[in-house]
C-alpha cells in the first residue's frame, strides 16, 4: 500500500515538473500571452492631438482650406457651395464622424474585446467614442459583408484580420459623409482600410479612404492614441433640434461663384491661393518647388465683385451603375421584406394575415416573387415573430392551411411599368386570395388615367383620390397607410407607410444613387417632388445619431434612412435653386446644361449616361411651367 | 509498477530534455541576423504623402506658429526667437532635418541594408543619412550629430491566421508583419518644425516603422510614428489645450510614405533654413 502511494506521489511530482515545462503561453488566456500583448487593443485610448490641431482635430477647418487632400473638381465644387449653416438642419445636428474620419476628432476611444463564450475566440472589437456612432463593431469571425441593398451607416460594416502586429480593417456600406468639415465630401461608394498597430502605450490608427467618386487617389491619415486608464467618458447626449429658424424645406448653400469666403484661408494663412484648392498634387514633395513661384492671391480674371469664380473642368469618369441586381429577398424590419432584382424594388409585408405587396416589378420575375414570399412565409411559420396577437377576421386561410400564404393585396406606387408589370400574373396566380370584400390592386386614381393603354388586369382595381388611404384594419400586426404625394415623380405617386414596423416604401420619389425622374408627361413637377421629399422628411424619424430609425425602401437601390433621405432632399433642393437662379437670369435650357449645375453631385447620382442632362431639363421645364 | 512509472516519467521529461538540447545547440549557432528575421520589408524607395499638418510641412510656417506642439515656456521662448539668417550664418541650415523632424519633411526616402544588422535610410530632402544598428552597438563617441545614434529592434506580432503558439510566417519562413523600433539619442539640437521649434541635446527620438499589408488598390505604405521626448523644451499642454485627455509629455506624430517602384523623382536637395 505504501509503495503504491509512493509511486503515485512520484508520478504526480513528475507530472508537475513536466507541466512546468509547457510554454507559459499555453496556460494563459488567448490574447494575453506575452507576445500578443502588443495586439490587445482593449481599454481606453485618448488622442494625442499633435497634428492639425487647428484643422480637423479641434475647432475645425476654415472655409476654402482643401490643402493636402486628393480631391477632384466635383468635390471642390461641393465644398465651394457648402454653407456652414447647413449643419443647423435638425437632421445634421447629431451627425457623427464616419469611419475614416472618426479618428480625426479629438475624441476618447474605448475598445472592448468581444469573446465568443464557447470557442473563447475574439469575434469582434467594439469601439465606443463620442463623435462617432458610439457603438462600432469590427467583426473578426470571417463573416461576409452585407449585400449591396443593405443600409449604409456612418460607421459602415467592418471586418478585421490580424497581419502580424497590425489589425487590418475593411469598411464598406458607409453613408455619404465628409473628409473635412468644410464641405469636402465622401460618397456612399467609398470604402475605408484601417490599420491599428499598438506600440506599448501608443496606438497608431491609420485610415485610408478610397472614394472613386470624390477622390482622385486614396486619402491616408493617422491618429496616435495614448493608453488611458481613467474612467469612461460621460454619456454623450445629442438631441436633434432646430438651431436656425428656416422656411420649411430650405437648405442653406451658396450658389456657384457666390461663396464670399473662399479666399479667406489663403490670405489669412499666407498660403498661395491655388495651393489652397487642394488636389493630389499638393500632397507630394515636388509641390514645394511650385509653391515658391505661386502668387498668393486668386487670379484676378477669376474674381468678380469679390467672389472667386471657379472653373470646374475635370469631370470624374463615371461608370454606369449595375442595372439588374441578382434576384434575392432581404429582411428589412419586423415582417417587412425587400425583394430585389425584379425591376423596381418590391416591398412585401408577410405575416399571419398573408402577403401585401407594394409594387410587383417589371413582370419578368413573377414566378420567383411568388416562390420567395412563400419561402418567407414558411420560415415565419416556424419562427414566428412575437407581437402578432391579432389576426384579421377577414383573413381565413384557404382550405388546407397553413400553406401557401395568400397574397391579399397589391399596392402600386405609380403607373410605371417596372413597378406594376407583375400585377396581372400575380392576380391570376393560385395564391392570390384577397380579403373578403377586400381591395385587390390599390393605387391613386391618377394611375388609372395613366394606365389606359395597359391591359385591364395590370391597372388598379381599387383607387383613392384622398390625401391618404388606410388599409384597415391592422394587417400583419401593422398599420398600413397609403399616402398620396401629388405632382411629384408623376401625379399618381403613393408612398406606403408601415407604421408599426416604421418602414416607408417610397416608390420612385427616391431612387438611391440616381437623380430622380420627374415625368412631366405624367404630371410630375419639381416643386411636387420637393414637397414630397419634405413630407417624407416629416414622416421619418431619425434614430440615435441620425441613423436608422425609420427605414425607407426606395423605388430602386438600397435601403435608406432619414439621413440618406435628407442628403437627397438637400441635393434636389440645391439643384432646383441653382437652375431657378439661372433661369431667372434668362439663360436658355442649353446654356443651363452647359453650366453644369449638377456637376458636384454627378459622381453620386449621375452615373447613368445622360441622366444629369435629363434631370436638368426636367427641372428647367418644370420651373418654366 | 515502478518500471511503468519510470517509463511514464521518461516520456513526461522528454520535452524538458529536448528543450535543454535545443538550448545547447542554440548556444553553438550564432543568432540570426536582423535581416534574416525581418518581419517586414522596408527596403526600396518611398515618398512622403503630406495630408496632415500641410501648412506646417509644405511651407515654412511663420515664426510662432506651433499650435499642436506641447512646448514648455522655454521652448516657446526659443521658438519665438527663431532667426533663419542666424542659422545660415552659423552653418545650421540642417536644424530641421535632424532625426527629430526629418521624417516629417516632404521627402523621398531610400532604405537599404547597410549590412546584415544595419539599415540605412537616406532622404533626398536635406540629403541626410541615418543608420539603424541592430543588436549591441558601441556607445557613440564624438560630438552629437543631426541624426544621432540609432539602435534598432524588431517588434513582432503573433495573431493572424496562425495560433498564438505558432509564429505567423510568410512563404519564406519569416515572421509576417511587425514593426521596426528605432531609438535615437546623442542628437545635435534641432528643430521640430522648420520655423525654429526646438528640441535639445538630451532629446530621445523613438520611432516605429510599420509596413502593413497592401491596401486594396495595391498601394504599400510605410507608416512611421515618431515620438520625441525632450526634457528641455517639451512637456506642456499645447496651446489648444486638452479636450478629453492628458496631452503632456512627448511630442508624437505619425507620417505616411507610399512605396515607389524605382528611384524616379529622387531629387537630392541641400538643407534650407527658410
Amino acid at each position: 500500500m505504501v509503495s503504491v502511494k509512493r509511486a503515485a506521489l512520484f508520478l504526480l511530482s513528475l507530472l508537475l515538473i513536466a507541466l512546468a515545462n509547457v510554454p507559459a503561453r499555453a496556460q494563459t488566456f488567448q490574447g494575453e500571452t506575452p507576445e500578443l500583448q502588443g495586439m490587445d487593443l482593449a481599454g481606453g485610448w485618448t488622442p494625442v492631438r499633435h497634428e492639425d490641431a487647428e484643422v480637423d482635430r479641434a475647432g475645425g477647418p476654415p472655409p476654402g482650406d482643401y490643402t493636402g487632400l486628393p480631391i477632384n473638381d466635383a468635390n471642390r465644387m461641393r465644398a465651394d457651395t457648402y454653407h456652414p449653416s447647413l449643419i443647423t438642419l435638425p437632421i445634421w445636428v447629431c451627425r457623427p464622424h464616419p469611419s475614416g474620419f472618426e479618428n480625426m476628432g479629438p475624441d476618447f476611444q474605448f475598445f472592448e474585446k468581444v469573446i465568443d463564450p464557447i470557442s473563447r475566440e475574439i469575434i469582434a472589437w467594439r469601439i465606443m467614442c463620442n463623435f462617432c456612432t458610439l457603438d462600432r463593431w469590427i467583426w473578426m469571425d470571417g463573416r461576409p459583408h452585407p449585400p449591396a441593398e443593405a443600409l449604409h451607416t456612418w460607421e459602415g460594416f467592418s471586418t478585421g484580420e490580424w497581419d502580424g502586429n497590425t489589425l487590418v480593417v475593411t469598411v464598406t456600406h458607409l453613408k455619404e459623409s465628409y473628409i473635412r468639415r468644410d464641405g469636402l465630401s465622401e460618397g456612399p461608394r467609398a470604402t475605408v482600410t484601417e490599420y491599428f498597430t499598438r506600440h506599448g502605450d501608443y496606438l497608431d490608427w491609420t485610415s485610408i479612404v478610397d472614394d472613386p467618386d470624390y477622390l482622385t487617389e486614396p486619402l491616408i491619415r493617422n491618429q496616435t492614441y495614448l493608453r488611458f486608464a481613467g474612467p469612461t467618458p460621460p454619456p454623450w447626449n445629442c438631441t436633434p433640434q432646430t438651431e436656425l429658424p428656416l422656411p420649411r424645406g430650405a437648405v442653406p448653400h451658396y450658389l456657384p461663384g457666390k461663396n464670399p469666403d473662399l479666399t479667406e484661408y489663403s490670405s489669412f494663412r499666407k498660403v498661395p491661393f491655388i495651393a489652397s484648392r487642394g488636389g493630389a498634387e499638393t500632397q507630394y514633395p515636388e509641390y514645394q518647388a511650385k509653391l515658391k513661384d505661386m502668387p498668393m492671391t486668386a487670379p484676378a480674371a477669376r474674381v468678380v465683385n469679390g467672389f472667386y469664380q471657379p472653373d470646374y473642368d475635370k469631370a470624374p469618369t463615371l461608370k454606369p451603375l449595375p442595372k439588374n441586381p441578382e434576384f434575392h429577398v432581404m429582411p428589412v424590419r419586423g415582417n417587412i421584406y425587400l425583394i430585389v432584382g425584379a425591376g423596381a424594388n418590391i416591398t412585401a409585408s408577410v405575416g399571419p394575415d398573408g402577403v401585401i405587396l407594394v409594387d410587383t416589378g417589371n413582370g419578368t420575375k413573377t414566378d420567383e416573387i411568388l416562390k420567395a414570399v412563400q419561402e418567407v412565409a414558411k420560415q415565419q411559420a416556424t419562427d414566428r415573430l412575437p407581437g402578432f396577437r391579432y389576426v384579421r377576421p377577414d383573413s381565413p386561410r384557404p382550405a388546407g392551411a397553413p400553406a401557401p400564404a395568400p397574397i391579399r393585396s397589391i399596392i402600386s406606387t405609380s403607373a410605371d411599368v417596372d413597378h406594376l408589370g407583375g400585377n396581372a400574373r400575380i392576380l391570376e396566380s393560385s395564391v392570390f386570395h384577397p380579403f373578403t370584400n377586400g381591395m385587390r390592386v390599390i393605387g391613386h386614381l391618377a394611375i388609372l388615367n395613366r394606365t389606359n393603354n395597359l391591359p385591364k388586369n395590370e391597372q388598379p382595381t381599387d383607387t383613392y383620390d384622398t390625401p391618404y388611404l388606410k388599409l384597415q384594419p391592422y394587417t400583419n400586426g401593422d398599420a398600413i397607410q397609403i399616402v398620396h404625394m401629388p405632382a411629384a415623380h408623376t401625379d399618381g405617386d403613393s408612398v406606403v407607410w408601415f407604421r408599426g414596423a416604421d418602414v416607408i416604401s417610397t416608390g420612385d420619389l427616391f431612387v438611391a444613387d440616381e437623380y430622380p425622374v420627374i415625368d412631366l408627361d405624367k404630371g410630375g413637377t419639381i416643386q411636387g417632388l420637393i414637397d414630397a421629399l419634405n413630407n417624407l422628411v416629416d414622416l421619418a424619424f431619425p434614430g440615435y445619431m441620425s441613423q436608422e430609425g425609420t427605414l425607407l425602401i426606395p423605388g430602386h437601390g438600397r435601403i435608406i434612412d432619414s439621413a440618406d433621405l435628407a442628403y437627397y432632399q438637400n441635393m434636389v433642393t440645391i439643384i432646383r435653386d441653382r437652375i431657378k437662379d439661372m433661369k431667372s437670369k434668362g439663360m436658355s435650357l442649353e446654356q443651363v446644361k452647359a453650366a453644369k449645375p449638377t456637376f458636384d453631385y454627378d459622381p453620386v447620382y449621375g452615373h447613368n449616361p445622360g441622366s444629369p442632362d435629363r434631370f436638368v431639363e426636367q427641372v428647367y421645364r418644370s420651373l418654366r411651367e | 509498477m515502478f518500471p511503468i512509472a519510470l517509463l511514464i516519467a521518461s516520456l513526461l521529461l522528454l520535452p524538458t530534455f529536448a528543450n535543454a538540447q535545443r538550448g545547447g545547440q542554440q548556444a553553438a549557432v550564432p543568432p540570426p541576423s536582423a535581416k534574416a528575421i525581418a518581419p517586414i520589408d522596408l527596403t526600396g524607395y518611398w515618398v512622403s504623402v503630406v495630408t496632415e499638418d500641410w501648412r506646417w510641412r509644405m511651407i515654412t510656417p511663420p515664426k510662432g506658429s506651433y499650435p499642436s506642439i506641447p512646448l514648455n515656456a522655454e521652448g516657446r521662448r526659443v521658438a519665438n526667437a527663431w532667426d533663419p539668417a542666424k542659422d545660415e550664418a552659423e552653418g545650421n541650415e540642417c536644424k530641421a532635418y535632424g532625426a527629430g523632424n526629418i521624417m516629417r519633411m516632404p521627402t523621398r526616402v531610400h532604405i537599404t541594408w547597410e549590412n546584415d544588422n544595419a539599415l540605412r535610410l537616406e532622404t533626398d530632402a536635406g540629403m541626410q543619412t541615418r543608420l539603424f544598428q541592430f543588436g549591441e552597438s558601441k556607445p557613440p563617441t564624438g560630438p552629437p550629430t543631426w541624426q544621432g545614434h540609432s539602435v534598432a529592434s524588431w517588434e513582432y506580432g503573433g495573431f493572424g491566421r496562425s495560433s498564438p503558439a505558432t509564429p505567423n510566417l510568410n512563404a519564406a519562413g519569416k515572421p509576417r508583419g511587425g514593426s521596426l523600433k528605432v531609438v535615437t539619442n546623442h542628437l545635435r539640437p534641432g528643430y521640430l518644425q522648420k520655423n525654429g521649434v526646438p528640441y535639445g541635446e538630451k532629446a530621445v527620438v523613438t520611432e516605429y516603422f510599420t509596413v502593413p499589408r497592401a491596401a486594396p488598390n495595391g498601394d504599400v505604405w510605410l507608416i512611421v510614428t515618431t515620438i520625441v521626448d525632450d526634457p528641455q523644451y517639451l512637456g506642456a499642454v499645447p496651446a489648444g489645450g486638452s479636450l478629453f485627455g492628458p496631452q503632456f509629455g512627448p511630442f508624437v506624430r505619425t507620417t505616411n510614405f507610399k512605396k515607389l517602384p524605382d528611384a524616379s523623382g529622387w531629387n537630392p536637395t541641400p538643407c534650407s533654413a527658410r
